[in-house]
């Protein structure tokens, strides 16, 4: 029999399985496991080996029985659930995944799964080490609370009550679904286009209902790719408390808001700024244990990540309670990098100077550590959540900590623009990055230094020519200017435009290979009248 | 436009003869005023919407440094899975059988594949990899 139709299936369930067994082995040792969880434990690993055996994966099915096996011990209370333990399982599902991987890409490897294996059967608890943590216990303990809060919302993983009722569709379709969808709105658009020069009644009114029956089936397309946060914060738990074992801190992770949904586009674009936050908050934000008691704070550090509606957006913030930033200290040492000058400097106010981190070549880390002091940077976060159509906001106090606060479109395929026009170009900037739109009076506009700058909510903000920056002649004629304000490496600025078209709703499309590598440009679209613009990538325009 | 594959789309440019796989192009259209991209490269000319698609207009002539493009012209649209790109030519000579063993002289310039002899000249066939990352690398810089 042809098993590989069920391989894909296989695949993406049992990473599921996975993700699961992860997360719930971290909640097992940091929440001295309720049974529940030590249950759900037990059954994913179960589940697991039914599908690996099913399709003849022995060496998958092997482990996972072996995995099930210890998590048995434990539930019969023969063994306590230690950190031992979840080092032990931690490995067989690493192990797990890359098998699974193996199979994701037809390689036929052999992994070595007979010493983990051997461990896992011979697994007895060290001892004198059981209960380790001064103050408060992290690992070990007997299950106690069975009915905490925890657990009542913690949902089952168990969904096979709802099963008939849902079916599962290759990613590919749904992407599919949504570019259909999207050449109906600019369709619709040009229709509309049309309509006006006809001036036909009947017309108008078909167009009208067109209208609203796409605004169903673009609600409807956009609900069917959204996926819960949970896909991928169930790994963070297990990033942190590996970080933080390994730079000998202790912190409480809570993530809140697993429910929330988003689009999986963007979902999947944000696992990496997220884990680069993540780390950073272990390893710069937190202080160790001992200054942690010297300020008199709870030795265990806490970092809380969360997930919120708000209208059309969704809100991630994480936050921590350790050492916080200095806006003096983060001035004094962009200013020493000569990243601002020192009148600017003066200037800034304490949250610009938190943006500052997100400037390349900017990293207040005393030294080097080979977790988060090197490599992808917050610029390179803040950078990845405006290409998703989003923004980074930083908020800090001294001693007390700090809160990345990151808003995201629900969806990423279908934005609102404002239109403006710069010579004869139409080009589309997201609204996300417009902070506000401003038609200045010239008389308003002064000099500071070589920058010309005008006052905006009692701040000198400069003014650039877009016009400039892009090449494109300049027409500013008129005695209104109309500018945007936006941020542009961590600093606000007025950003001047020819014209302002008006707000839009469009379709993104790819510019594909090989104008995908030029830089500022974040896509483009068909409007509706036909005429090609280009979406402009605010954050990395310059 | 449908042709079994081993066969070459020859066109002109600059009154010389280049020639593509017909594999790698997917249509031929009439040049349409593309909308020009800011800071890009002159041979970069725009982009224009083909069925729904955006498609960058490659001005072939200025690229190879002999000139630039007619514009009465035509527009090769070339294959997705090479690019997002069409070349601007200055006209559409028509489709050869590629025979067995032709002209193996390596060309000085990079961006040539190879030349094959048909009839009175010799085509020059086109290496397109090589084009879309020299175009590539430019636009990154």
């Amino acid at each position: 029999m042809d098993m590989s139709p069920y391989r894909d299936l296989f695949i993406s369930e049992s990473r599921e399985h996975l993700r699961a067994v992860s997360e719930l082995i971290v909640k097992v040792e940091q929440e001295a496991g309720s049974r529940k969880d030590m249950d759900a434990l037990f059954r994913a690993a179960h589940s697991l080996k039914g599908m690996a055996a099913s399709m003849g994966y022995g060496e998958i099915a092997e482990l996972s029985h072996r995995i099930e096996d210890l998590m048995d011990r434990v539930r019969k209370e023969e063994l306590v659930f230690d950190a031992g333990i979840a080092d032990l399982l931690l490995e067989g599902a690493d192990l797990l995944e890359v098998m699974i991987t193996d199979v994701a890409n037809e390689v036929q490897a052999v992994r070595d799964i007979g010493d983990l294996v051997q461990r896992l059967v011979a697994y007895r608890p060290a001892t004198g080490t059981a209960g380790t943590a001064d103050g408060g216990d992290v690992a070990g303990g007997a299950p106690s609370d069975r009915q905490s809060p925890a657990d009542l919302l913690h949902g089952e993983p168990d969904r096979h009550g709802d099963a008939s009722q849902t079916v599962r569709v290759r990613t590919e379709v749904l992407d599919h679904l949504i570019n259909i969808t999207g050449e109906l709105i600019t369709n619709k658009h040009r229709l509309m286009t049309v309509g006006k020069e006809l001036a036909s009644q009947p017309l108008d009114e078909a167009t009208v209902e067109l209208s609203r029956l796409l605004r169903d089936l673009h609600t409807e397309v956009l609900l069917v790719r959204l996926i819960p946060f949970s896909t991928i914060a169930d790994r963070f738990p297990r990033v942190v408390r590996d970080l933080a074992k390994k730079v000998g801190k202790e912190v409480v992770f809570e993530v809140d808001g697993k429910g929330i949904e988003l689009d999986r586009g963007i979902l999947e674009g944000l696992s990496d700024p997220l884990t680069h936050i993540l780390r950073n908050a272990v390893d710069h934000g937190l202080e160790l244990p001992d200054e942690r008691r010297a300020c008199g704070k709870p030795l265990h550090g806490r970092i809380r990540l969360a997930a919120r509606r708000e209208k059309d957006q969704v809100v991630v913030v994480v936050e921590d309670d350790g050492r916080g930033m200095d806006p003096a200290l983060l001035i004094a040492s962009a200013i020493e990098k000569r990243l601002v000058s020192p009148e600017a400097g003066r200037l800034m106010s304490a949250r610009e100077a938190f943006m500052l981190t997100c400037i390349p070549g900017f990293s207040t880390a005393r030294e080097v550590t080979d977790v988060s002091g090197r490599g992808v940077g917050m610029d390179a976060v803040r950078s990845t959540i405006q290409t998703l159509g989003g923004n980074l906001t930083i908020e800090s106090e001294l001693g007390k900590g700090s809160r990345f606060i990151l808003r995201l479109p629900l969806t990423i395929a279908i934005i609102n623009v404002l239109l403006v026009r710069l010579a004869r170009v139409a080009l589309a900037i997201p609204i996300t990055s417009v902070q506000r739109t401003v038609e200045l009076r010239r008389d308003l506009i002064y000099s500071r230094g070589k920058q010309k700058v005008f006052d905006f909510d009692g701040e000198a903000l400069p003014l650039l020519s877009l016009n400039r920056i892009l090449g494109l002649p300049h027409s500013h004629a008129g005695e209104l200017l109309p500018l945007f304000v936006s941020e542009l490496k961590g600093r606000r600025v007025g950003l001047v435009v020819d014209e302002f078209i008006g707000q839009q709703e469009i379709f993104v499309k790819p510019l594909g290979r090989p104008l995908a590598s030029m830089k500022g440009l974040g896509g483009g679209a068909v409007l509706g009248n036909g005429e090609v613009v280009f979406i402009l990538d605010v954050a990395n325009v310059l | 436009m449908k042709a079994s594959s081993r066969g070459l789309l020859v066109f002109t440019l600059q009154g010389e003869r280049y020639g593509l796989s017909l594999q790698d192009v997917l249509e031929v259209i009439d040049p349409s005023r593309p909308v020009p991209v800011p800071r890009a490269p002159e041979f970069i000319r725009g982009v224009i919407n083909v069925h729904g698609s955006l498609v960058t207009i490659l001005d072939l002539a200025r690229l190879l440094a002999c000139g630039e493009a007619a514009p009465a012209g035509k527009f090769l649209v070339l294959d997705r899975r090479i690019a997002n790109l069409a070349l601007w030519v200055d006209s559409v000579e028509g489709f050869v059988a590629e025979e067995g063993e032709l002209g193996t002289d390596s060309p000085a310039d990079e961006l040539i594949a190879r030349e094959v002899r048909s009839g009175t000249g010799t085509i020059r066939i086109l290496a397109l990899d090589r084009i879309v990352n020299r175009v590539e690398e430019t636009l990154k810089r």
